[in-house]
């Protein structure tokens, strides 16, 4: 048993860094877009070659790869020869990188018309600037150049002298600087310690937004989940004693016809009818605070039924299918033959061996669960992962994309990996080895 | 082939699944050339409008006729569709003879790879591939056919391992014949049964997916009507308008409904006359 879950975690582990790569590639195949997303469509060539330079775009894509899964700051930190630290501002909130030299001074560095500028943060959050001194190298094509931190929590390679036009971005908009950096490494952490990069978008850390969006998707998940797994089950089993009846057609054709309408059709259905036709229930959800879902919980009644439809119907007719199965099974016939109530016969031979397939159907589903979570997000405006998924995509906020997708992907192949063990414990006839 | 499909006529839900999508394929080919108005032409003295007697379906917010664009909308969605399903048809049974028939490191590497397309949540998937490609007829069909091909590859894999050990296939190697003649003349014919009633399901799906990529506006880009972008674009007016929303989005679930029944009919029969 437990060198199966340790294959099988292997297994997942290679699968989830094929993954991780298929994810960086494709989302990186169409960068060129987000700096024009940016820049506006009125962008000189030169103002989009020099942006996307300074977003460490023109890197080559396994140092980009390896920067955003474990951090960049290892590499920044031996190109820059110093120590490298995180610390939040207290002032802004916001995340600053230094680089710590060894007197212990925290130091970011600025150019300004061609002259490098030291800034030295002080006990009070502030900062005292002064000229740098000669702290200039040569490299192999004779120039004077210097790396250090930039003040945009980037590590940067400075020519002594230069002077070129740079972009500055503030929320989705640009604005020209003038520095001196020839090369750019944005500082990140990197995925795996939970700091997957600056959104573009919005010019805040995604890790900040994704959190807050996580659990707010898996609120509406859990409660969907608790919702639809005792009815699913319930109508199944119901269906598949009553195989042939009305009831059962009924249940059957039901079925069938929530798992067949796309998601965002259901829900429009849903809001068609209770939220216009009926005005029972809002169409939409409005969150004004992060505590909304619990002062508003009927916000959440229509998004809940959209993804208990989804799932109804499916975990339904594989319940009504095994449930046939066992009943066809020698034993039941055994059963009522011996006089045992029908009743009893039900609940106390047949439930038990029918719940299992659809149990691990249920958990090898999350797949598509997660899928028609982004689909109902969408439909009615849920602030979650999905809607924050699509909303990046629609700008084409790189880092957003990787981190979003990526935390899905881990959701999904995470649960099934569960799945995979708990059907090793429910079902004795299985053995791996 | 028609004494096969005659038993179907025996479930009730086969023939009404077939009604269902005869009756699409009817509207996509014939309709457009029958109904009064065009697909694009903008009526704007009645836009948002129920149905009535000049605008069956009623118009949408440019006023545009709604049954006339959700009959362009079946054409669309009834070409688009089927080809993408058979793109991951053919990748997918590609991958899996491949895989089945050779077996080994080569078969490792193709399911490690699938495995790794399964992980990704499909909605999902289809996001990212639109989102690095860019919205268009090719790349919906390209994305919801890579979608496809884990599953069929698993699907034809498994048939493949199954055959390859039969005889008619150790008597084609002993006649010298090649493994590209063994894979697709003597493996993959023998396996089509399964196949064909995967591929008839995946139509739907595919259906589906197309709705749900023009819903979430990474779809075709407009005007062309298709089905998941007139939801979409109907949605920002559904209290002014509901009509608009209501019509394409039956279509939908109504044509991937008539498919299941279509399906669930045809695996009804074949068990009772065969099983």
């Amino acid at each position: 048993m437990a060198k199966f879950i340790l294959r099988r975690g292997v297994s997942l582990l290679i699968t989830m860094l094929i993954v991780s790569v298929a994810v960086f590639l494709l989302v990186e195949a169409a960068p060129g877009d987000l700096a024009r997303h940016i820049l506006g469509r009125d962008a000189q060539p030169e103002q989009v070659w020099m942006f996307r330079r300074q977003l460490g775009l023109d890197e080559a894509i396994h140092l980009r790869y390896l920067d955003w899964l474990i951090g960049s700051d290892w590499r920044a930190s031996r190109l820059i020869g110093e120590r490298l630290r995180r610390l939040e501002d207290p002032r802004t909130g916001r995340q600053n990188w230094w680089a710590e030299g060894e007197d212990g001074a925290l130091r970011q560095w600025q150019m300004e018309d061609g002259t490098l500028y030291e800034l030295e943060l002080q006990e009070d959050g502030s900062t005292e600037k002064n000229a740098a001194g000669d702290v200039w190298s040569i490299n192999d094509n004779d120039k004077s150049v210097f790396w250090g931190v930039d003040t945009r929590n980037r590590a940067v390679l400075w020519q002594e002298g230069l002077i070129r036009e740079s972009v500055a971005t503030t929320v989705g908009r640009a604005r020209l600087e003038y520095t001196g950096g020839i090369r750019y490494i944005p500082l990140q952490r990197g995925f795996l310690r939970g700091d997957p990069g600056i959104s573009v978008a919005t010019n805040r850390p995604v890790g900040e937004v994704l959190g807050r969006r996580l659990a707010n998707s898996a609120i509406l998940a859990s409660v969907s989940f608790v919702v639809v797994m005792p009815l699913a089950l319930l109508f199944g089993i119901v269906a598949g004693v009553n195989e042939g009846n009305l009831i059962d057609s009924i249940l059957s054709i039901g079925g069938l016809i929530t798992t067949a309408s796309p998601n965002f059709a259901t829900g429009i259905f849903l809001i068609l009818v209770f939220a216009i036709w009926l005005q029972w229930l809002p169409g939409a959800t409005v969150f004004l605070s992060s505590r909304a879902i619990f002062e508003n919980p009927e916000m959440l009644v229509l998004p809940v039924l959209t993804l208990t439809l989804l799932e109804l119907g499916y975990v339904l007719r594989i319940t009504r299918a095994s449930m046939l199965e066992v009943l066809d099974a020698p034993y039941i016939r055994t059963a009522i033959l011996k006089g045992t109530p029908y009743w009893k016969v039900i609940v106390k031979h047949a439930l038990q061996n029918a719940l299992l397939t659809p149990i691990t159907v249920i958990m090898l589903h999350v797949n598509w669960l997660v899928g028609g979570g982004i689909v109902v997000e969408a439909v009615f405006g849920f602030p979650g992962l999905g809607t924050y998924l699509l909303n990046s995509a629609n700008v084409k906020d790189i880092a957003a994309i990787q981190a979003g997708a990526m935390v899905m992907v881990v959701l999904a192949v995470g649960t099934q990996f569960i799945a995979d063990i708990i059907y090793t414990f429910l079902n004795p006839r299985i053995r791996y080895d | 082939m028609l004494k096969q499909l005659t038993p179907m006529l025996s479930s009730p839900k086969a023939v009404a699944g077939v009604g269902i999508v005869l009756f699409w394929i009817l509207v996509a080919t014939v309709g457009p050339f029958l109904l009064p108005h065009d697909h694009l032409t903008q009526h704007p003295t009645s836009t948002n409008m129920g149905p009535s007697r000049t605008h069956w379906l009623g118009t949408d917010d440019v006023g545009r006729d709604l049954l006339a664009r959700v009959a362009n909308g079946a054409r669309r969605t009834l070409i688009l569709s089927p080809l993408s399903v058979l793109v991951s048809l053919v990748i997918g049974c590609t991958l899996g003879l491949v895989g089945g028939y050779y077996g080994g490191v080569l078969d490792e590497a193709i399911m490690r790879l699938l495995d790794g397309l399964m992980a990704i949540p499909t909605v999902l998937l289809y996001i990212i591939i639109i989102a690095s490609l860019g919205a268009s007829a090719t790349n919906v069909v390209l994305a919801v056919a890579i979608g496809g091909i884990p599953g069929i590859a698993r699907l034809v894999r498994g048939l493949t391992l199954d055959i390859r050990t039969r005889e008619y296939v150790a008597a084609a190697k002993l006649r010298g014949e090649g493994p590209l003649y063994i894979m697709f003349v003597e493996i993959l014919p023998n396996a089509r049964g399964p196949i064909i009633v995967d591929a008839m399901l995946r139509v739907g799906y595919a259906v589906f997916s197309i709705g749900t990529l023009g819903f979430l506006g990474l779809g075709l880009p407009p005007p062309a009507p298709d089905w998941g972008n007139m939801v979409q674009r109907a949605y920002s007016f559904i209290f002014s308008n509901p009509w608009a929303v209501l019509w394409p989005a039956v279509a939908i679930s109504s044509f991937v409904v008539g498919i299941n029944l279509i399906v669930d009919g045809w695996q009804q029969v074949n068990r009772r006359y065969y099983g």
